[in-house]
């Protein structure tokens, strides 16, 4: 409940309008006095929470076999999209397991074993195959030595003979029926169903109670770091750091986050993180309609796509503050892009960095991608546009209506007729209740009606020249995407905290709760003392306290 | 191209029908798929053949435009509305029933969130748990409590299949799951059942991903699945020992898959795997139309082979934001139309398309020779959507056809039930007339009359 009043009071939503007001001073130094005894009791009491087991999600699954086996899969095809839970798709409870599932798993499997059969037979599977006997006698000590090894990566731990000799009896079995190459490839296809590779599992080590937090293993810590950082498998210097116990001291953590981020693989997080975040996985899902945009086609959708994969990349590997994200002055066009903006000088299908000049581009809001997922495809909505912005920058999503009122109603409460929707609309925002929300989405939204369904500005709406001016609910005037921008960037820590709260989820893999709070203005508080960049983020949020620990579950009475 | 599939009919297995032709269509292509005597289920050898009964359920996302589909008559008089026109061809096989809500769709102090309760509900009775966590909870749904008798006879206890991608974010509704509209099968009250999607994965749940065709390697193929699945067997239940309980349930769910996978594979064994050669789909054909009779199409194999005898097909998801051809809207921002005369036109163009896409399977089903009649013959279908009026997402009378059954269902009439009449009490008349012993599950109250 405090929790929920601090942010209130932080976010200007307390007290309601109307009310008096006190001045900016004195509500901070009340959220300080609320703040503080709750951030002591965390300190003293952390209390990290507990996400049930994840399985891969289907993008973790397709790095995960390139990593482990040195194969490139069509994912796709091969396995069925995840569902969904608070805005990501690798949220463990949402990652169930069933019967078509996992067939599809076994499928999948299959498939993968004849492909790394096939590239076996050229010579190419050393990822795989790393010795070949020479004699009979060699067989069983070579195929040793390959699960020796595959399990260990596979499974992102030390493997013991447990592990081994249920795999060696199965490779006895295809050694039998197809040779050596086919024993190897039976155990291959074993692992790649095994409940311990599809599932990443953390045990309560002896002796702790139920609800006591406790610091997470290494080897867990291995699979949350990479798991995180590049949405694939730790590596054998993880595994190999893990082992000697290394990884959770401070520095080695601290360098290996930073070898991590330095690494290509880093890049997954930026596509799987921002596809959910910014909504940019749905651009070719549900495109601009070709008949109403006809300069929109499936080269400029792809633009679009590299044009913000390539800007957060920038904001990564240059070391920059994550609020560049809404008020950079460049970005990354090639011509055909920068034709559609109407930024002169960029010739070539090439992408490269354009300094903007024009405040109508600059920041995630102004790239074409955001502006069209955040459409429908044959026009724009002010309130699909706002609550996109009050869900993902400002992280206060409109409460749900309250409950058992329509969303609109086809009579007034005196009886009479409400025919047109605007009608309709009127009543709905004559309620005191719904008048809030609409105010605040409908107005961030009409901010940005100079941008079309498709992302190309515009001057005029059906003819009529458009008014991208608003006064928000709070009194304050905006116009454009400058002028939104402005007004973003004078608050930016609302940003910062809506965007540690969605990569604090993504981390963990669960949804956030109340006792997770005073880890996020932790984190926020480390970051913005090295001036928020977006490695020091990260950085922050893997030595949080639900990151490096967990509470231990009740256990359960399974046999 | 040849857009008409015609699906022969097996009859009585006499070893003599290698020429039939059944038609699946592949991303643009035709493939011809011969029927093999090995699809036909053994039990066609006696001469008085009993045929099983099969069990649709046909889900209509988003409601419907209630004022253009409803019947204004009651009886036999009923007139086919324009929503309802494509399906008239099969009147004497149809039942169309008004009246029928489910209650516990609605917010019940849950706030937003009435398209997750609709799919939630539609097959449950049951509400919703508002959660996005690991406690989501609905009921067993009716398919599901059918494909749990039913499956001792069949390779599968049932088929998941649909039209909408779940890979869209930011789509789901209020605070609920994505589950809660992905799905309208329950296997258990905490483990919804995924939809199969894609028509490749769909034929391959049915027929098997090995591309063998021999028996003989076939069968060998199923010994080596038996030994992996024993091999995991064992892993999940090492593992289960010493975690927390929601982790247990994690692997249980993973354990229950092996079963069931086991229990297919000794199916198939004892059929001597001899399935038929069938051409595999490419994927998911472009065009709208192919895709949805591609799919219906393996639902009509399922049925025609006694694969499974419990299929659940869902035009699109609950909340479907799928845009059809022709309408440049979005369905589900179409459907909140605000009265605009423009819009609900749009809205009834889809709404006749939908049913257009019953009207081919019922086609299909009614062109298949099943025993002594037509699979048609051979099936009740429930078929309808759990919000009648999308744009204020109502969850009474609902619309509602049940579809099928010479015998188990007189047709050709229009019948209204009283308000508020739970639609478990038609789900709950369905399986007891199917055979299916059944427990008042979800708000049932009782039985319905009228179904003749």
């Amino acid at each position: 409940m405090w929790e929920k009043a601090l942010r209130k009071l932080k976010d200007g939503e307390m007290p309601p309008p109307g009310l008096p007001r006190p001045d900016a001073s004195a509500t901070e130094l009340l959220a300080q006095w609320i703040e503080a005894p709750l951030d002591k009791e965390a300190a003293d009491h952390p209390r990290p929470g507990t996400a049930p087991i994840h399985r891969l999600n289907r993008a973790e699954y397709a790095n995960v076999i390139r990593d482990l086996l040195g194969v490139g899969i069509d994912a796709v095809s091969m396995l069925p999209a995840d569902d969904t839970a608070y805005g990501f798709d690798d949220i463990a409870s949402a990652l169930g397991v069933s019967a078509p599932l996992l067939e599809r798993y076994m499928a999948a499997a299959s498939r993968i074993a004849s492909q790394i059969g096939e590239m076996a037979a050229k010579g190419e599977a050393a990822r795989v195959f790393v010795c070949y006997p020479a004699t009979a006698a060699d067989e069983m000590p070579c195929a040793r030595s390959v699960f020796a090894l595959l399990a260990r990566r596979a499974y992102r731990r030390t493997v013991t003979n447990t592990d081994l000799d249920p795999l060696l009896a199965l490779y006895r079995q295809g050694r039998g029926e197809g040779g050596f190459n086919e024993g190897i490839l039976r155990g291959v296809e074993a692992i790649l169903i095994s409940p311990e590779f599809l599932f990443r599992i953390e045990r309560t080590p002896a002796g702790v109670p139920a609800g006591s937090a406790y610091r997470i293993g290494d080897f867990e810590l291995a699979s949350r770091l990479s798991f995180f950082l590049w949405s694939t498998m730790p590596d054998d210097r993880l595994l190999d750091l893990a082992e000697k116990g290394q990884l959770s001291e401070d520095s080695v953590l601290q360098r290996e986050i930073a070898r991590m981020l330095a690494d290509p693989r880093s890049n997954e997080l930026l596509r799987n993180f921002s596809g959910q975040w910014l909504y940019l996985r749905n651009l070719l899902h549900d495109p601009p309609d070709p008949g109403d945009f006809p300069r929109f086609n499936d080269a400029l959708g792809n633009a679009f796509l590299s044009e913000t994969e390539l800007f957060l990349e920038s904001i990564l590997r240059e070391n920059r503050s994550v609020v560049d994200l809404l008020g950079a002055d460049y970005t990354f066009l090639n011509e055909p892009l920068a034709r559609y903006y109407g930024i002169p000088g960029v010739e070539g299908t090439g992408f490269r960095r354009v300094t903007l000049t024009n405040p109508a581009r600059g920041g995630l809001l102004g790239q074409g991608s955001v502006l069209t997922v955040t459409s429908y495809a044959n026009r724009t909505s002010v309130t699909k546009r706002g609550q996109w912005i009050l869900d993902n920058i400002l992280g206060s999503p409109p409460p749900p209506p309250p409950p058992n009122v329509p969303s609109l109603r086809s009579t007034a409460a005196d009886g009479h007729a409400l025919k047109t929707l605007r009608q309709q609309m009127e009543a709905h925002r004559a309620d005191p209740v719904c008048a809030s929300c609409h105010l605040r989405m409908d107005s961030l939204g009409f901010v940005l009606e100079r941008y079309d369904a498709a992302g190309a500005w515009r001057d005029t709406d059906s003819g009529a020249p458009i008014d991208a001016k608003v006064t928000l609910p709070d009194g304050t005037s905006l116009e454009g995407l400058a002028g939104l921008r402005a007004w973003l960037l004078a608050h930016p820590d609302r940003f910062v905290r809506t965007l540690t709260e969605k990569m604090l989820t993504y981390a963990l893999g669960r949804g956030l709760e109340y006792y997770d709070e005073p880890s996020v203005r932790a984190i926020d508080k480390q970051a913005a003392a090295e001036g928020n960049q977006l490695p020091a983020l990260l950085t922050a949020i893997v030595k949080s306290t639900p990151f490096l620990m967990r509470t231990a579950p009740e256990k359960g009475n399974f046999r | 191209m040849n857009t008409r599939a015609t699906v022969a009919s097996p009859g009585i297995l006499t070893g003599k029908h290698l020429d039939r032709r059944t038609f699946l269509r592949g991303a643009g292509a035709c493939l011809a798929l011969p029927l093999l005597d090995a699809m036909v289920p053994v039990r066609a050898t006696a001469a008085a053949v009993h045929s099983p009964v099969r069990l649709g359920f046909f889900y209509f996302p988003n409601g419907l435009i209630m004022e253009q589909y409803t019947p204004a008559a009651e009886g036999a008089a009923f007139e086919f509305t324009r929503i309802l026109k494509p399906i008239e061809p099969f009147r004497e096989n149809l039942l169309v029933l008004s009246g029928f809500a489910q209650a516990n769709g609605r917010a019940l102090g849950d706030g937003a969130g009435d398209h997750a309760r609709a799919g939630a509900t539609f097959l449950t009775g049951v509400h919703p748990r508002k959660t996005q966590g690991a406690d989501m909870r609905a009921g067993v749904s009716a398919d599901q409590i059918a494909a749990k008798e039913l499956r001792k006879f069949t390779q599968l206890p049932s088929l998941e299949l649909g039209l909408d991608s779940t890979d869209v974010a930011g789509a789901c509704d209020g605070d609920y799951s994505c589950m809660y509209a992905n799905t309208v099968s329950w296997r258990s009250a905490t483990a919804p059942l995924p939809v199969e999607t894609d028509p490749r994965a769909a034929f391959e749940r049915m027929f098997g991903y090995g591309e063998s065709t021999d028996p003989a390697v076939r069968l060998a193929a199923l010994a080596r699945r038996r030994s992996l699945l024993d091999f995991v067997r064992e892993d999940a239940k090492r593992l289960a020992s010493g975690l927390g309980a929601e982790d247990q349930y994690k692997l249980g769910e993973y354990l229950e898959a092996v079963r069931d996978i086991e229990q297919r594979i000794q199916k198939a064994e004892q059929n001597g795997a001899k399935l038929p050669m069938l051409e595999r789909p490419a994927g998911i054909p472009p065009d709208y139309q192919e895709y949805a009779r591609l799919m219906m199409d393996l639902q009509v194999v399922a049925f025609q082979t006694d694969l499974t005898r419990v299929v659940t097909f869902m035009l699109g998801r609950e909340g479907s934001t799928r845009r059809y051809p022709f309408i440049d809207d979005a369905h589900h921002p179409l459907s909140h139309h605000g009265n605009d005369p423009a819009k609900i036109e749009k809205v009834v163009r889809i709404d006749v398309l939908l049913m257009q896409q019953l009207a081919w399977l019922l086609e299909k089903l009614k062109a298949t020779k099943d025993g002594d009649g037509s699979l048609l013959d051979h099936s009740i279908l429930v078929c309808g959507s759990g919000l009648s009026d999308g744009n204020l997402h109502l969850h009474e009378n609902l619309p509602i056809v049940l579809a099928g059954g010479a015998g188990r269902m007189r047709g050709g009439r229009h019948v209204r039930y009283r308000r508020e009449m739970p639609l478990n009490n038609l789900l709950l008349t369905v399986l007891d007339r199917v055979g299916v012993p059944v427990e008042p599950f979800g708000d049932t109250t009782g039985e319905v009359t009228e179904l003749g």
